[in-house]
């Protein structure tokens, strides 16, 4: 079922949209979740809850792109949950090893106030400004943490050069957001 | 600013960042030709059809029409196209554009009937060729063309015009740019944002130019033109029927054909019912080819506007390259389920069995290449649609009516041959896909790598008869086991270890070097004996090429030739594809192919960690192929009319054993979510009724005492492991058990929490989980019980083991079916959940075993319900007595090794040094573990350090090695250890004969690029680890640690977050650090870096922190005091201290009744502290300023009790003493000297 008819079925409060979503976008979904937890019982929480949570939002929103829609949701709820599972055990997922890259542009030592949505439109803007290839393998290992092999296959690079790629756009990131007076 | 912090602000990139990311993902990898289907299969996701649908309706040349094949004027294509290897036809590919329409979902009220429209071939009457042709006009993405051709833009206009009774030459032309509105800056946005690629130089060209003469407008591009004649005097018309038959009689000259035909096109319904209807024409003289290629590309679309009619004429301009072979509708809906099809459609729902109709049509219009294809009407059966709008819901997808051997996927050359290159082992990417097995087998045994010749592995006449073919076959799944039962025609010990089913589709035939798509069921090598000895269990996704008895044409299930002679991991290594030799060695073929692989060996871990796949060899496939063909092809062979019947069709051997049951076809045997390969178990029962045994007739033949404990799996012991650590389990236990290393937190009989760690031999050998019953892993919960006396390792009683769950917030206990006893709820009411029969089995450790549940209750009922049934029959005592069971601790001062007993550290007070102990709430009948060291010195073997793990020190300084940037495998260890002549002089001098133990190492250690690292056992019995490091890391400015120079708790402070970014690793992986200024003396502050279990978690998203849990806080203070790493400064970086050994250094020893600091601070007066000379110092417990909890060196808790020291032997104010009571009930201590 197209996106827009979902979202109308939201509209009507048709219990069918969450059935129609999540026949849709179960795998989408879960891969995001357990990109990021690492664990399948857990990513079927978080389906769950995604689908709930749209349920509770639309209306009033009405998503023109019922996919990414869904999938930040599924992050947001994923990444809370990291959280609570973090503070027991080290989670080894690969997010978990995307997650120590970002090391070279965040100081875990700062503890300053940031908005968190005004930072992420300033990195959306900094994206907008390098190639297409760093821009997508950025978003997929720090957005939806793919692996470096998956990137590399995608882009019929080395995962070196990647890797290499990924470093100069998180050096630019950095240097981007000091520029725009981000202490982070 | 934390890490995931700044991971979060990524939730806030705009949705088109995100989705074109998205979009790049599902454009599947990029492979070399060589892969050959598999690469067509990538072409699935990646799209086109732009055009599509959009040739339904247009326009045709001239007022002769020439519609005989070709249909395009012969121009010579813009670009070069690729030829293909084989016969020469080009390669063809989709344009890598995203926003196709795979899978648009359609309306239609009556079902396919609905759909209007001619089809001059039907699908069923597809010739066996049909011409594809080359787009010359080059786009960006699919939507822009980068070039605009306006002579042919004009020859066009010209075209319509005159066809009109217009005269351009005497018209004003009016050109159209719908771009030169935009900016340059707003151009290189659109194109560069939306499509990465330059801005074209077309668009800076005219699209269109158009004129405009007695109320008649004609406008063309380059890809045809529409005419549009305003008041035309139109009468009314009931459909569209009535319009086309108006135009036949009025403008047919105007539609520049010799004999149009009318198409009525369309059919689909909007959301209102209504049904999109449209008038088209298309050449109808000429076979049923030319007709098709006529409507497809020279159709006129007509259209009515009020009083207006248009005209749309579409005349585009490709060039043909020539006659591809065709596949039928049924290979087509083949293709389609395995997921080819063009466009990027999510959905799952590719069911071939909801095709309703198939067309014949050409992908035209912004596609490179078009090409004829079948368009799929699938019928989506979920209803929902039906339901809410009364419509019929179908997905519309569309499948290339040629052979996919001509597909590459976009943007790669199949011309350039991938050139296979030397590997090493350490190039071979490491596995993806999830294992079965992984964390819970017994140990590996070597690989059966036993040479054979070429002769003797071709010697059955009959087998050589059957070898099908060498196939590259793509796992989907390992068969339910009951169907591999079933298919072996097993019986229960007999011949089921010996073969695993793997459900598998054949993508490639390497003898005959074509793609395939074909599943089968084969069997070969992979249960779990044999996996043990080093067979390849294979899992979902993985892709193997195996040499196969049955050809695919004769059966749907095949095996193995010889299980693993000739079996190989298909793997891609830099683009290229490569053929891992992981099966049994044949001398005589390695020796005639190239080896790719440097090493001699490699060994990766696939689906079992513990059975990694060894490959001896890297072939390129071709080369594998050929030489595997000239074997089979050159072996005696026995005329297949010679063979006995088989059971799965002609020829020679079915599976082995006795049929059953012949299987008619692989669709005969449902698909399972998840393979197992589950057996019966058959229950014990009571002889004399034949009835599985009670539990009253389980329980009567017990005796002794039991604990019921809750724990948590936190490790899974090798059977090395298991054996040196303790001699009954090599003895007895192996043969049925697994030792695991276990966390109690649950007295489930005395109901009290527990905290401590043992040792469990539970379930989970190979054997075992053979017998479906699972090896456990970490973080699995249990509840077991277990005979009180049992020796150090504890044996769980087999009849009541559960599985917890918390479910809701309740903790749920699942009984564990092993069990032989009828466990059922009539009889006992108070074990009272129902237990749906989803809830029947989970999966745990492996999905090919899952865990069988036969009974549900609440842990609380259970345990009230065990309590009461043990104690009635004598087999449980209640606690209170039990903790006089704990034995009494010697404490010997020496060895508490506490620190000074002088602190100098200004006011002590309000010291902040990082102890929790203070979020401790201390109640009556509160207990602290207490540990002893695993370490000791035998003094009857002059002082030899006993139960010294050199495995973990040398594992302790390669985790060193890794942390500092170097190659673990590189770096050299010096071990300090007697000589054989060492050992024997100190025997004789000694008068003791000294074990070879005694000359092991107590001390290894590295350098390597100005840093050192010794680890040692001390003479405290700890390891210590010191480490030196004299290179690539200073303090910021203002920061120091130390003793050797001094330290301020200020400049401490400043050096704690550089030292935690810098060298957090050292604490392990297992969580964040934590840093605390340690106030060893006030002006020399060092830094100290522990494992926080409580006080610097991730604060939710309010800022607030989780509640801290009783055992957290208890765990921290321990890592506080013993598990730790100091940061000092001596000129370089130095720090010391064992940060990851706490389990390898220390045993539980029991749970012990604690005291409060009152109590304790009390003690101090009455002597009841550890002896140091600060005794003498007369301070009583009145004088104690600040109070803390800590662990000494020997595992026992105490309190420490700073006392000012002024006065006292020099000390001047602002020193401070301590005295050290233990923190448990002083019954249980007695003070040593």
């Amino acid at each position: 079922m197209q996106d827009e008819m979902i979202v109308e079925l939201f509209w009507k409060r048709d219990e069918t949209a969450i059935s129609e979503s999540e026949g849709k976008y179960r795998s989408y979904l879960s891969k995001i979740a357990y990109s990021v937890l690492a664990d399948l019982e857990d990513a079927r929480e978080i389906i769950n809850e995604t689908l709930l949570r749209a349920w509770n939002s639309i209306p009033p929103q009405r998503p023109s792109m019922l996919k990414t829609y869904l999938g930040k949701i599924a992050r947001e709820l994923s990444l809370d949950m990291y959280r609570t599972k973090h503070r027991k055990k080290r989670v080894a997922s690969e997010f978990t090893v995307s997650l120590d890259e970002l090391g070279d542009i965040v100081s875990e030592g700062f503890e300053g106030e940031i908005d968190l949505k005004l930072l992420g439109e300033a990195i959306d803007r900094y994206l907008q400004t390098v190639s297409y290839e760093a821009r997508t393998a950025f978003v997929q290992r720090y957005f939806f943490a793919d692996s470096l092999r998956e990137i590399s296959a995608r882009q019929g690079a080395s995962e070196a050069a990647v890797k290499s790629m990924l470093f100069r756009t998180r050096q630019g990131l950095k240097e981007y957001l000091t520029k725009e007076g981000y202490e982070i | 600013m934390k890490k995931l912090d700044f991971s979060a602000s990524l939730n806030h990139l705009s949705d088109e960042t995100i989705a074109e990311a998205e979009a790049a993902r599902n454009a599947r990898k990029k492979k070399p030709a060589s892969l050959k289907y598999a690469a067509v299969a990538a072409c699935a996701a990646i799209v086109v059809l732009v055009g599509l649908g959009v040739a339904r309706g247009v326009h045709i040349e001239r007022d002769v029409p020439d519609v005989t094949t070709p249909v395009f004027e012969s121009e010579t294509a813009a670009e070069p196209v690729e030829p293909a290897a084989s016969d020469g036809l080009p390669m063809l590919r989709f344009a890598d554009e995203s926003s196709a329409e795979g899978g648009r979902g359609v309306f239609l009220k009556n079902g396919v009937e609905d759909l209007l429209g001619v089809e001059p071939i039907l699908p069923s009457e597809t010739p066996e060729t049909l011409p594809v042709y080359k787009n010359t006009t080059k786009f960006y993405g699919g939507i822009y063309p980068d070039s605009v051709d306006t002579d042919r833009i004009k020859s066009l206009l010209e075209k319509y015009a005159a066809a009109w009774g217009l005269d351009i030459s005497s018209l004003e032309i009016t050109e159209e740019n719908p771009f030169s509105e935009y900016s340059s800056d707003d151009l290189d946005k659109i194109f560069s944002d939306t499509y990465g690629v330059p801005v074209p130089e077309g668009v800076h060209q005219p699209q269109k130019m158009s004129v405009s003469a007695d109320g008649i407008t004609v406008s063309a591009s380059q890809y045809g033109a529409s005419v549009t004649v305003e008041s035309a005097g139109l009468p009314s018309f009931e459909d569209e029927n009535g319009l086309a038959e108006y135009v036949l009689e009025n403008y047919a000259d105007r539609l520049l054909m010799s004999a149009p035909e009318i198409n009525i096109i369309g059919g689909e319904r909007n959301a209102d019912g209504g049904q999109n209807r449209s008038v088209s024409f298309f050449e109808g003289s000429g076979d049923a080819l030319e007709r098709l290629l006529s409507m497809e590309f020279r159709s006129v679309g007509v259209y009515l506007d009020g009083d207006s009619l248009t005209f749309d004429y579409h005349d585009e301009k490709g060039e043909e390259l020539g006659d591809y072979p065709t596949i039928t509708p049924d290979e087509a809906a083949e293709l389609f389920e395995q997921g080819f099809y063009l466009g990027a459609d999510e959905t799952d729902v590719r069911d071939a069995e909801n095709i309703e109709k198939i067309e014949l049509e050409y992908v035209s219009g912004s596609s490179e290449f078009w090409f004829p294809c079948y368009r799929l009407w699938v019928y989506d059966p979920d209803g929902a649609i039906e339901r809410v709008m009364s419509m019929k819901l179908y997905n519309v997808y569309t499948v290339p009516a040629i052979e996919p051997r001509y597909f590459e996927e976009s943007g790669i050359s199949t011309s350039e041959e991938v050139r296979l290159m030397p590997f090493s082992a350490e190039d071979i990417p490491p596995y993806q896909n999830a294992g079965y097995y992984d964390g819970v087998m017994k140990d590996a045994k070597p690989a059966t790598s036993a040479d054979e010749s070429l002769e003797e592995l071709f010697s059955d006449r009959d087998f050589n008869a059957q070898i099908g073919s060498f196939y590259k076959v793509r796992v989907n799944e390992t068969l339910d086991g009951s169907d591999a039962l079933w298919l072996n025609g097993y019986t229960t010990g007999a011949q089921d270890d010996q073969a695993t089913f793997y459900r598998a589709t054949v993508l490639y035939d390497y003898f005959a070097e074509k793609a395939m798509h074909k599943d089968i069921i084969f069997r070969m090598a992979g249960s779990v004996k044999m996996q043990e000895s080093g067979s390849p269990p294979y899992t979902s996704g993985d892709e193997a090429a195996l040499l196969l008895f049955r050809d695919s044409e004769v059966s749907d299930f095949n095996r193995a030739f010889k299980c693993y002679a000739f079996v190989y991991d298909v793997e891609n290594i830099d683009g290229g594809e490569y053929l891992l030799a992981r099966g049994q060695r044949v001398p005589e073929l390695e020796d005639s192919l190239t080896d790719y692989m440097t090493d001699e060996t490699a060994s990766i871990v696939t689906s079992s960690t513990y059975n990694p796949a060894v490959y001896h060899g890297a072939y390129d496939p071709e080369e594998l192929a050929q030489k595997l063909k000239e074997i089979v092809d050159g072996a005696e062979k026995t005329p297949l009319e010679n063979l006995s019947e088989g059971r799965f069709g002609p020829g020679v051997l079915g599976f082995g054993g006795s049929f059953k049951e012949e299987p008619a076809e692989v669709a005969a045997l449902e698909y399972v979510s998840e393979p197992i390969y589950e057996r019966r178990i058959p229950i014990d029962t009571v002889p004399a009724t034949g009835m599985p045994m009670s539990f009253d007739e389980v329980l009567s033949g017990m005796s002794g005492q039991l604990s019921g404990i809750a724990y948590e799996i936190t490790g899974v012991y090798t059977r090395e492991e298991a054996e040196n650590l303790h001699e009954d389990f090599a003895d007895s236990l192996y043969a049925s058990r697994t030792l695991y290393r276990a966390h109690a937190f649950y007295d489930v009989l005395n109901d009290k929490p527990l905290d401590y760690y043992f040792d469990v031999a539970g379930w989970g050998t190979a054997d075992a989980q053979e017998d479906g019953w699972p090896p456990y892993t970490v973080g699995d919960r249990l509840l077991s019980f277990f005979r009180v006396n049992d020796s150090e390792i504890k044996v769980p009683n087999s009849n009541f083991e559960f599985m917890l769950f918390e479910i809701d917030g309740v903790k749920v206990a699942y009984h564990i079916g092993k069990s032989r006893i009828r466990f059922e709820s009539d009889a006992y009411p108070n074990l009272d959940l129902e237990m749906a029969e989803s809830e029947r089995e989970v999966i745990t450790t492996t999905k090919n075993n899952p865990i069988r549940f036969t009974q549900k209750s609440t842990l609380q009922s259970l345990a009230e319900f065990m309590r009461d049934e043990l104690y009635d029959r004598g087999l449980f005592t209640p606690d209170d007595a039990s903790a006089e069971s704990l034995p009494i601790l010697k404490i010997t001062p020496a060895e508490v090794s506490l620190g000074d007993e002088i602190y100098s550290a200004g006011d002590v007070s309000g010291l902040e040094n990082g102890n929790p102990w203070d979020m401790l709430e201390i109640s009556e009948g509160d207990t602290l573990p207490v540990y002893e060291r695993v370490l000791s010195r035998n003094f009857e073997m002059n002082g030899m350090i006993e139960n010294v793990d050199r495995d973990f020190m040398r594992e302790a300084l390669r985790f060193y090695a890794i942390g500092f940037g170097f190659d673990p495998d590189e770096i050299e260890i010096e071990e300090d250890r007697l000589t054989p002549e060492e050992l024997e002089k100190l025997s004789e001098s000694t008068r003791t004969e000294l074990p070879e133990e005694y000359a092991e190492p107590t001390r290894m250690s590295f350098e390597k690029d100005g840093v050192e690292v010794e680890i040692y056992v001390t003479d405290g019995m700890f390891y210590r680890v010191d480490i030196g490091i004299d290179s690539g890391f200073e303090l910021p400015e203002g920061a120091k640690v130390g003793f050797y120079f001094g330290a301020s708790r200020e400049e401490a402070e400043n050096a704690e977050a550089a030292l935690l970014t810098e060298y957090e690793w050292l604490i392990g992986n297992n969580d964040a650090g934590k840093t605390a200024v340690d106030s060893g003396e006030s002006d020399r502050c060092f830094v100290t870096m522990y494992h926080p279990c409580v006080g610097e978690f991730i604060p939710y998203d309010d800022g607030t922190l989780p509640e801290p849990d009783r055992n957290d806080i208890v765990k921290t203070i321990i890592n506080f005091s013993l598990n730790n790493i100091d940061f000092m400064d001596d000129g370089d970086i130095f720090c010391y201290g064992i940060p990851n050994a706490f389990e390898t250094q220390y045993r539980k020893v029991g749970d012990y009744p604690m005291i409060t600091p009152d109590e304790a601070r009390a003690l101090i007066d009455e002597g009841g502290y550890v002896w140091t000379a600060f005794d003498e110092s007369g301070r009583t417990a009145a004088d104690v300023v600040r109070t803390e909890l800590v662990y000494g060196r020997d595992g026992v808790p105490y309190y420490k009790f700073y006392c000012p020291a002024d006065g006292w032997r020099g000390c001047v104010a602002g020193e401070y003493g301590v005295y050290y009571v233990p923190a448990i009930e002083q019954r249980f201590v007695e003070m040593g000297e």
